[in-house]
């Protein structure tokens, strides 16, 4: 049935939280393999995007595929279309990783247990096996001397390194990424693009919400830039930064460009 | 009058059968009162109106009415009913559905202060709602409210004084049959409130320890 070649496909996504109107219709495309950055302003509807991709957030209308699967719902003979499963909608989930701006690490666990939870108690992985794994992904991630410690002991870069291992430990399809890099101090921002990097180069296919323009413009195969939840403007980051077609765009570029650092 | 402690050496024996019993009574109660406490949260999370109704009228009952009287309907109002529950068994349901109301209370408190985001990773990596409460709400709530819990832990086993009332041999009791006998009132009272202090003292001891052990994480 597969015919797309898509990994993610989102057809006319609109989300309402009460009044406000915070997607307006979005359309895009995934390629696996491919790297797309998706940046504009702060309320663009950039994270809430990123959150109905896996249905943290329940789209208002309009829907998501992953692998031309729809998240979230199914869809009987006739067309219909109903809530999934809690158990349908887990599993679509464990298929992405997700990192996200605050880290989100549980904090009463170390960073080693943190990486081995899901693999665990939702891919049925053994305890052992789960281990070695964390342990690889820990020198990935260069890390492997703090797999005892609690993200209390470590910096905000750091946390975010074991937060990248424990989306990685889930073996997903596509790593999402929600401004991983805005929480940090400036100096910490390098070791986590660092290892972003390093995965993107893996052939890792990635999402990245973000405002860091080196890092988009390095990595990315296609910006998407959103203004008032909608897409504005697409393409490569060679036409987008050096040719922006769209007013608002280059509005944005312009107040990037001239921040003080 | 002068204090006779010879007669508290004689007493003892008897006073620690009692001892015994008020700690099983308040483990018990406490154990039990932790489950009714993460029950009552779970059905106050409830879609169904009706158990959400009964489990505010539960617990405004519980805290609105004294725990003496509480105990008297445990044990005299529900054989009525038809449900004849012996002594050891209607204390420690008085106890527990007592302390569990106040527990459900500090489990509330604690939720809130479980970061948002630290279940919203969990259901990104797919584990279900079960397990979720289990491996990361449940964990950080009991270490959160530790200290308040210790609290209701003392408290249980002072007020588990309460039982004698209904006839419970527990240390309360228990002195009070030994001053029948020996007819020497002052000493034991002392010795009772010695005892009641040592087994509150000691589990203020335990649950600091336990506190620094599972608080290692908090910085």
């Amino acid at each position: 049935m597969t015919t797309s070649g898509s990994i993610i496909r989102v057809q006319n996504l609109h989300k309402w939280f009460g009044e406000l109107h915070v997607l307006k219709g979005i359309d895009l495309e995934v390629k696996a393999g491919e790297k797309v950055c998706i940046m504009g302003p702060s309320g663009s509807g950039k994270s809430t995007l990123l959150r109905c991709l896996n249905f943290l957030e329940e789209p208002s209308k309009g829907i998501v595929f992953l692998d031309d699967l729809p998240v979230g719902y199914i869809e009987d003979a006739d067309g219909k279309r109903r809530r999934d499963t809690e158990s349908n909608i887990n599993r679509m989930r464990a298929r992405m990783g997700v990192v996200f701006q605050s880290f989100n690490l549980w904090t009463h666990m170390t960073a080693s247990a943190n990486i081995v939870e899901a693999p665990i108690h939702v891919n049925g992985l053994s305890r052992q096996a789960a281990n070695e794994k964390a342990l690889s992904l820990l020198r990935l991630v260069g890390l492997e001397d703090k797999k005892d410690a609690y993200p209390a002991q470590l910096s905000g870069g750091q946390q975010q390194r074991i937060a990248i291992a424990r989306a990685l430990a889930m073996d997903p399809e596509i790593m999402l990424f929600d401004e991983p890099t805005s929480a940090l101090d400036p100096e910490l921002v390098g070791e986590v693009l660092a290892v972003m990097s390093e995965l993107a180069r893996g052939g890792m296919t990635m999402i990245v919400v973000t405002h860091d323009m080196g890092f988009a413009s390095a990595v990315a195969d296609r910006i998407v830039f959103m203004d008032h939840g909608q897409v504005v403007e697409e393409g490569p980051p060679s036409t987008f930064f050096q040719q922006p077609k769209n007013e608002r765009t280059i509005q944005f570029l312009a107040k990037m460009t001239s921040r003080p650092f | 009058m002068t204090l006779e402690w010879q007669y508290v050496a004689h007493a003892l024996p008897f006073l620690l059968e009692g001892t015994l019993i008020t700690v099983e009574v308040s483990l018990l109660a406490v154990a039990l009162g932790l489950l009714v406490g993460i029950l009552v949260v779970l059905g106050r999370q409830s879609r169904f109106k009706i158990l959400r109704a009964l489990i505010i009228a539960y617990i405004s009952i519980v805290r609105g009415t004294p725990l003496f009287i509480q105990i008297l309907i445990v044990y005299y109002a529900l054989p009525a009913l038809g449900l004849d529950i012996p002594r050891f068994e209607s204390g420690v349901i008085a106890l527990s559905l007592n302390s569990g109301a106040y527990i459900s209370e500090m489990i509330r408190g604690g939720l809130m202060a479980i970061p948002k985001g630290q279940l919203d990773a969990a259901r990104a990596f797919g584990m279900r709602s079960g397990l979720i409460w289990r491996r990361i709400t449940l964990p950080q709530v009991l270490v959160l409210i530790l200290p308040p819990l210790t609290m209701e832990f003392t408290g249980l086993l002072k007020s588990s004084a309460l039982l004698s009332v209904i006839g419970l041999v527990e240390l309360t009791r228990r002195a009070q049959q030994v001053i029948g006998e020996t007819l020497r009132s002052p000493e034991v009272w002392l010795a009772t409130a010695a005892l009641y202090f040592i087994m509150c003292f000691a589990l203020g001891t335990v649950t600091r320890r336990l506190e620094k052990a599972a608080a290692a994480y908090r910085l």
